[in-house]
């Protein structure tokens, strides 16, 4: 997990922030940016890469759902 | 490079919809890619076909012998977006085009690169030796090749 799918931040401790995925959690590092608890965050080899705004991040998770 | 290597640098990045949505690739054989495409070791043609049928079923209608480094760039660089369905939420779709950028800083193994239209990204580069200064192309959260 999780290139594919955007996950949500439910713990930030230093650089590393646990993410919430559908199933599961994960970590993954901050390298660069402002992130906050909450946040949707899509991660790739364990960095997270970007923030995706909730309503996307939301549709995302639906609309993998719909081509899987 | 070797068309297999191309290829590879290009489909892995999308390797995790097909462990994480379609089921179809394990987590041994995403870490056995992860490890081919960090090495630039080619994977037989045979298995690249079985396992990314899709996009090589659309990189053989630019070209019928789809294992051409001109046709796979071709492909992911100018075609890729337009096989994606329109019904893809727009992350999707963001993350899924290939795109060229810079790599403007270093921040440990990663790199920053803005994309333009506020889509900045931290990236790892699937090539060796990446620098700062180096125009990439980008697919998901991958810096595919330098260019």
């Amino acid at each position: 997990m999780c290139l594919a799918i955007p996950g949500k931040i439910i713990k930030i401790d230093g650089d590393e922030a646990t993410i919430q995925y559908p199933g599961e959690t994960r970590t993954a590092k901050i390298v660069d940016g402002e992130y906050s608890i909450g946040d949707y965050v899509f991660v790739s080899a364990q960095i997270i890469v970007q923030k995706i705004p909730e309503q996307e991040a939301l549709a995302s998770l639906k609309g993998w759902e719909d081509v899987a | 490079m070797l068309p297999e290597v191309c290829f590879l640098r290009y489909s892995f990045p999308c390797a995790r919809v097909l462990v994480d949505v379609r089921k179809t690739l394990s987590e041994e054989e995403w870490e056995q890619m992860k490890q081919a495409v960090e090495t630039d070791t080619p994977m037989s043609r045979d298995y690249l076909e079985k396992t990314f049928p899709l996009a090589i079923q659309r990189i053989k209608k630019i070209n019928p012998d789809p294992w051409n480094v001109d046709t796979i760039r071709d492909y992911f660089w100018n075609k890729h977006e337009a096989e994606l369905s329109s019904d893809l939420p727009p992350m999707i779709k963001r993350l899924c085009v290939v795109k060229k950028g810079v790599l403007e800083k270093q921040i440990g193994n990663a790199f920053k690169v803005s994309l333009g239209d506020n889509d900045t990204r931290i990236v790892t580069a699937l090539y060796k030796n990446p620098k700062v200064g180096d125009t990439v192309m980008v697919h998901y959260g991958y810096a595919s090749e330098k260019v």
